[in-house]
């Protein structure tokens, strides 16, 4: 048995399947990207056991466990020596994907309309904060 | 980092600063607010692939660039 993991799988799972996967609820981010690696493996629906938990359990928590073969997540903590010892990052979803929308500035049609001024300071607020990050990636 | 070391105030610093560096190495964070319409196609199939969405979410119909530039000019 495999265990892949963006939360911390249960300590008591019985064997019997090829692979278990543990993730966050659908339609959680982690979960699309975990079903699309999985899927990626040639590892279909029916091969795969998936269970679901919440959210904000993804790094420390499976430092402290460690009882997952694979580990998948869009944490910021995850570098080299950031996952466990004896781990080392073996996929990358910036380099797999290219370019691609995680998030956006979402408002309503009405919002759109009405509160123009409030959507520009929101981007202006973004902007001047990838600005900052920007600078500070070129120093 | 001292941004890093607020939102993980757990994690070493070592493995925040190599953290960070990498975030700048795979080019996560991005340049602007703008969202081409590649990376929002790119984002929808995955969706629709995984069954996240069943019908089409059209760029045109769900991205406005009307505030972008403007947020960009200043």
């Amino acid at each position: 048995m495999a265990v892949f993991a963006t939360v911390v799988p249960d300590t008591s799972m019985q064997p019997g399947f090829e692979v278990v996967s543990y993730t966050h609820p659908r339609p959680m981010t982690a979960y699309t990207y975990t079903m699309l690696f999985l899927s990626s493996c040639g590892l279909g629906e029916r091969a795969v056991s998936r269970h679901s938990d919440k959210a904000g359990t993804e790094l420390a928590a499976y430092r402290a466990e460690h009882n997952a073969d694979f580990m998948e997540g869009v944490d910021t903590t995850i570098s080299d020596p950031g996952v466990p010892r004896r781990s080392e990052v073996v996929y990358s979803w910036p380099e797999t994907l290219g370019d691609r929308t995680f998030s956006g500035l979402m408002v309503r049609r009405t919002t759109l309309s009405n509160r123009r001024e409030q959507i520009s300071a929101a981007l202006r607020a973004y902007q001047r904060a990838l600005d900052d990050i920007g600078r500070l990636i070129r120093k | 980092m001292r941004t890093a070391r607020a939102y993980f105030p757990n994690v070493e610093a070592p493995v925040l600063q190599r953290a960070l560096s990498r975030l700048v190495r795979d080019r996560v964070f991005p340049q602007s607010v703008q969202i081409s319409q590649a990376s929002w196609d790119s984002a929808v199939r995955a969706r629709q692939q995984i069954g996240d969405i069943r019908g089409p979410a059209p760029y045109e119909r769900s991205v406005t660039a009307q505030f972008t530039h403007q947020a960009l000019a200043r």
